[in-house]
């Protein structure tokens, strides 16, 4: 017997809303740390991609949170609350149905480029069994320049040195290849609230 | 007997499922298959053998890799993003969070460096019993074992014969209390012309029992044990306020299920439902209660209940009214109050989304504190709406304390015509 093929992608689905919000929600400096990680989620997906704030808000509107982000402004104080954006401070409290919208958007726009970045840990993969550097391949040395840029760019001084902006920027890489899966939304929230207790660097 | 084959193929690797469609399935609206074997082959390694590495086995131990496999992806992103053992290199020696990856019923992984993945199949896989993966073929992986088990919501599984006689597998269930409604049906027809007795209403509301949930094998007419005919299933006449109902013979009580509790890594378990959790957990309908509902229409008329213990949101019940003092109506299976008091909180809260048009169903753990120690959807549709449900946070009081040591287990039925029921799980 034949059997049905199913040839279908995580491209095919979409991320359904998160299922693992009912959890005890984390005090203030662990939201701290969501807001944090969160933002260097999207700075991840817009220095592989190039997406900006256009593309941020028509996935808002995609999903129906256009009530927590309805244009550029408030997108911007969404992310300005991060509390490592420079002279910010986390002047926006970022309130934890924001924050899903945030998880939501950003695991929708990397199931949309889920090719991109599959492209990209692909050759980080090949370079890696080859012993080359990153910055070998153009998309990564891209990727991790623009990273890089705006990372130093938008967040505090002195915080990473160029290796560990780096090593950051390719964690944070392989991490969006999974938020592309339909489980996608699920796993960000998830990791979000493990590492909520952590320090971010 | 017919087969059925599901064939998953990321770029990667190929996952293959056979299995045997039931005759039930003649009764539902899904198939029902039995005897799943699987057949996973990753791509050969190009500077080694072109030949696939296969793995085969049974249904089992295929929920066994994709527990292992989900566990897993969701412990590596948890980690610290300075996580020194994901660097890109892998390391000489053995990752220092060995503990942090425990097998699932021989299946593990590993991490080795940022980009590569040590899946160790044990039984599954004699001459290949470490599989190295790079981080594309475990994301592939995933892909595959998610889409099947997705699936496998509408597959539902029946487990081999010696389980079978274990732990009565959820659609077996279903179909028993299909049959016992049915057969509460047809028995109440006659009953009405001659009798009036008031019935002791003990939902919100409650129009039909929750048999559409698509997640959820559909009716199956025959079960050796039950004791009810099965008439004509012309609809009953419309019902007056008040009927009495006979208590009807029930199939001998089903064995407790076991309710695995989720990775202590993860506040809530995995959103789809495995069949190996399927099968484990108990039937939705099997615990319906014997009475019936018979004023369709009536709206929510339940009082306020005692004050539960702990804080409760400004919406709670105030001890000063009146109304708050007396208990929430009760019904038969109310074996413990909490029932009473889960379901007067989801009454006074639980407002329809305008998507959902359907049925849906939790499964709530409370801790003998009376919080929600957790939650569990049944079928994705209850998954997909939780969040827009008043579902109160873990761990936050919710309702008084149980009198029990052990957690108790409630279902919850929110329907898309705003009833709510709960009642104790048959454990």
């Amino acid at each position: 017997m034949e059997p049905s093929r199913s040839t279908q992608t995580a491209r095919t689905f979409r991320s359904p809303p998160l299922t693992g919000l009912q959890d005890p929600l984390p005090d203030g400096a662990q939201l701290d740390n969501i807001k944090t990680q969160i933002d260097l989620v999207l700075l991840s997906l817009e220095s592989l991609t190039h997406l900006g704030s256009e593309a941020m808000l028509q996935a808002a509107e995609a999903l129906g949170v256009q009530e927590m982000v309805g244009d550029r402004v408030a997108l911007w104080r969404l992310r300005q609350s991060n509390p490592m954006r420079r002279g910010s401070g986390g002047r926006k409290k970022l309130d934890i149905e924001e924050a899903r919208s945030l998880v939501l958007m950003s695991c929708y726009l990397a199931q949309e480029h889920q090719d991109t970045i599959r492209d990209a840990v692909t050759c980080l993969e090949e370079l890696t069994a080859q012993n080359r550097r990153p910055y070998q391949a153009p998309i990564l040395g891209d990727y991790l320049d623009r990273f890089t840029n705006l990372y130093q760019e938008r967040m505090e001084e002195d915080v990473l040195s160029t290796q560990d902006l780096m090593t950051l920027a390719l964690r944070l890489l392989v991490d969006l290849l999974f938020y592309s899966a339909p489980q996608g939304a699920r796993r960000l929230w998830l990791a979000l609230l493990d590492r909520a207790t952590t320090k971010v660097p | 007997m017919p087969e059925v084959s599901r064939l998953y193929t990321p770029p990667t690797c190929t996952l293959e499922i056979t299995a045997q469609t039931s005759a039930l399935s003649r009764w539902t609206r899904q198939p029902v298959v039995k005897s799943v074997q699987f057949l996973l082959s990753f791509e050969g390694s190009p500077e080694k053998s072109r030949e696939p590495l296969e793995i085969r086995g049974d249904h089992t131990q295929l929920e066994s890799l994709h527990e292992a496999v989900q566990a897993y992806i969701q412990t590596v992103l948890a980690l610290p993003l300075e996580q020194s053992s994901l660097e890109l290199d892998p390391p000489d020696v053995s990752p220092p969070h060995g503990e942090m990856f425990p097998a699932t019923q021989g299946v593990s992984l590993r991490p080795q460096g940022l980009l590569q993945h040590e899946l160790r199949v044990g039984a599954l896989a004699f001459d290949l019993p470490i599989i190295s993966l790079k981080t594309t073929q475990l994301f592939d992986l995933a892909t595959a074992l998610d889409a099947y088990a997705a699936e496998l919501d509408t597959l539902p599984l029946v487990a081999a014969s010696p389980r079978w006689q274990q732990a009565p597998p959820t659609w077996m269930r279903s179909a028993a209390a299909v049959v016992f409604l049915v057969g509460i049906s047809a028995a109440s027809v006659p009953l009405l012309q001659g009798l009036n007795q008031d019935l002791e209403v003990e939902t919100a509301r409650q129009e039909t029992p929750p048999l559409a949930d698509e997640s959820y094998p559909a009716s199956v007419a025959a079960t050796p044990t039950s004791p009810l005919r099965v008439p004509s299933l012309e609809p009953p006449p419309p019902l007056l306020p008040s009927v009495p109902l006979p208590t009807p013979a029930l199939p001998d009580p089903l064995p407790q299920p076991v309710l695995e509790a989720p990775p202590a890594a993860l506040p809530l378990p995995p959103p789809v439902p495995t069949a190996a959790k399927q099968t484990d957990l108990p039937a939705p309908l099997v615990a319906l209660p014997p009475e019936l509902d018979l004023q369709p229409a009536a709206p929510a008329t339940f009082e306020r209940s005692e004050p539960f213990a702990g804080n409760r949101s400004s919406t709670a019940p105030s001890a000063s009214d009146p109304a708050a003092m007396r208990s929430p109506e009760s019904a038969l299976l109310d074996v413990i109050p909490q029932v009473a008091e889960a379901r007067q909180f989801f009454v006074e809260r639980w407002q329809v989304p305008t998507e959902l048009d359907q049925t849906i169903q939790y499964t709530l753990i409370l801790n003998q504190n009376g919080s929600l120690q957790g939650i569990q959807p049944w079928g994705s549709t209850a998954e997909i709406f939780l969040d827009r449900t008043p579902m109160p946070l873990l761990n936050q009081p919710f309702v008084s304390p149980l009198s029990q040591p052990t957690p108790a287990h409630l279902r919850l039925v929110l329907g898309a015509d705003g009833s709510v029921q709960t009642y104790m799980e048959p454990r």
